[in-house]
């Protein structure tokens, strides 16, 4: 076991920027993990807190559609 | 480091039989042989006994460029010993009238009280910029059995692998300065190369007879010119790789190993979250309905449902009814407790047909979305969908997935972690084809 952590240590030390980076990089991972959140961003269109129709991300052929729903 | 000391005086002088030049011989019970720098004659002589007369051996047509830059006499030390350059040859090979490299003798800068150690450095080779320090080696292959080189490679007992590098016979085309040895018998040799950087093991050979090892440490040129104590820019410059020249990236093994380590934890992290956080997979089916002229599109409402803790959604929108048409579909997941909204929009459009008598199909029934980090609350789907004209009734499924996992998360940072591996791997494999595109037994000529 000593041979194990005697061997990792000598690489972080031959190679602490890519130790600093993959410790950053296993931590920010980490994070996104417990929290759900995609590092690549996600799907959501809207920023603002909203219960009305749809907003003006409509695209391609449904322009027509806009304000003409009815909510629950 | 070595200061640069003045030539001393020589302790003896001999003469040259062809033009009666005096020449320096600094250490006259070993050396024998001598390289006139005024007229390029090789003769032998012995200085402790002059009457024995100077006989003529060969002669160089002339003076080699650039020459020697290091002067003769000159004491350094090396190897950890004190020693001078005493000797200077350039030798070039039978096969390759293009190469040509430099090699300075060694002798000690002081005598040496009893026999001179095993270790002491002999001579010191220039190439293209690159210095070697060869001296006897300690650790030798077996010409036969286990210990014996191998297609061409050997392990000796540090475990540092040799490859062979080089076969060749040298030719010596200039000599200047004093010599133990009649260096052009060196011409019946044939020389072996195995390189391992930063060392180079050379076995010398006549015939069928007990070939004589020796072994190199390469020398940065910074060493060579503070070990003389003159500036680095007064060596050649160097050019391409050495054959023992370290590699920069030397420590890739180091590096390998933590890549893989980050590797590993990368996955560990991403399997726990997949066990400690599990998927919840909800269903419901609607059914849109092709609004009558004048009328508005109807909004649908998905039943309501809870998410235990903050994570990722992941939306899954099929139409498996949908044939020659496109349903446009606009989602709003909204916060019951908030009020606060997540939104995103898709068109899903599916053709096929038959042309020519052969079948055709375009477009995709179902398309997906991801709302990352959605907090804990309840919630429920607002789904406004459009249809194009003469689609009718379309069945419209929402399919979605509580802690979904997120493997662009695990892409990316394994990604991200892996380019500073690759890079440095990539830069080790480049300086490796440099080095290896000089020799004959280059292990990458497949490659390029």
């Amino acid at each position: 076991m000593s041979d194990f952590i005697r061997a990792y240590w000598l690489a972080i030390r031959r190679w602490p920027v890519y130790a600093g980076l993959a410790a950053l990089g296993l931590g920010l991972f980490g994070w996104a993990g417990l929290s759900g959140y995609r590092l690549l961003g996600d799907d959501n269109e809207s920023s603002e807190t909203e219960r009305g129709g749809p907003g003006s991300s409509l695209s391609g052929r449904a322009h027509g559609g806009h304000g003409t729903f009815y909510h629950k | 480091m070595s200061e640069l000391l003045p030539a001393p005086a020589p302790i003896s002088w001999v003469d040259c039989p062809k033009c009666a030049a005096q020449l320096p011989c600094h250490d006259p019970a070993h050396s024998h042989f001598f390289g006139c720098p005024k007229c390029r004659t090789f003769f032998s002589a012995n200085p402790a006994a002059p009457a024995s007369g100077a006989q003529r051996l060969d002669g160089f047509k002339q003076a080699l460029q650039p020459g020697p830059s290091l002067p003769l006499g000159l004491a350094a030390e090396l190897g950890g010993y004190r020693c001078r350059l005493t000797g200077y040859q350039v030798r070039g090979e039978k096969d390759d009238r293009l190469a040509e490299w430099r090699e300075y003798q060694l002798r000690p800068a002081e005598p040496l009280a009893g026999d001179e150690p095993a270790d002491f450095p002999l001579q010191l080779a220039e190439y293209q910029g690159h210095w070697l320090l060869i001296q006897g080696a300690e650790q030798t292959p077996d010409r036969q059995g286990p210990r014996a080189v191998q297609d061409g490679s050997w392990e000796d007992e540090e475990g540092r692998n040799y490859r062979i590098w080089h076969r060749y016979k040298p030719i010596i085309r200039e000599a200047i300065g004093e010599f133990d040895w009649n260096i052009l018998e060196d011409e019946k040799l044939r020389i072996t190369e195995y390189t391992s950087p930063p060392y180079l093991l050379a076995s010398e050979q006549v015939g069928n007879n007990k070939p004589t090892w020796y072994l190199a440490q390469y020398l940065e040129p910074e060493q060579v010119a503070q070990a003389f104590g003159m500036p680095v820019a007064d060596l050649p410059a160097r050019r391409d790789v050495g054959a023992a020249q370290p590699n920069p990236t030397q420590h890739w093994p180091e590096l390998g190993r933590l890549t893989t380590l980050v590797a590993v934890l990368l996955a560990t992290l991403q399997l726990l979250f997949f066990v400690a956080r599990p998927a919840i997979y909800q269903d419901e089916d609607f059914t849109i309905n092709e609004p009558s002229a004048g009328a508005t599109s109807r909004m649908l409402v998905s039943n309501s449902f809870t998410i235990a803790n903050a994570g990722a959604l992941a939306v899954s929108l099929r139409t498996p009814d949908l044939s020659n048409h496109w349903v446009e579909v606009t989602a709003s997941l909204v916060n019951e407790q908030t009020g606060r909204g997540y939104e995103f929009t898709r068109s899903l459009e599916y053709y096929a047909g038959v042309e020519d008598g052969e079948s055709w199909a375009e477009g995709d029934r179902s398309t997906d979305a991801v709302l990352s980090a959605v907090p804990a609350g309840r919630y429920h789907f607002n789904l406004y969908p459009t249809v194009d004209q003469g689609a009718g009734a379309v069945t419209l499924q929402l399919h979605t997935e509580e802690n979904a996992t997120l493997w662009s998360n695990f892409w990316l940072a394994l990604g991200a972690l892996g380019l500073m591996p690759l890079w440095v791997w990539w830069s080790r494999r480049s300086f490796e084809q440099s080095r290896w595109i000089n020799s004959d037994f280059n292990p990458y000529a497949s490659d390029t």
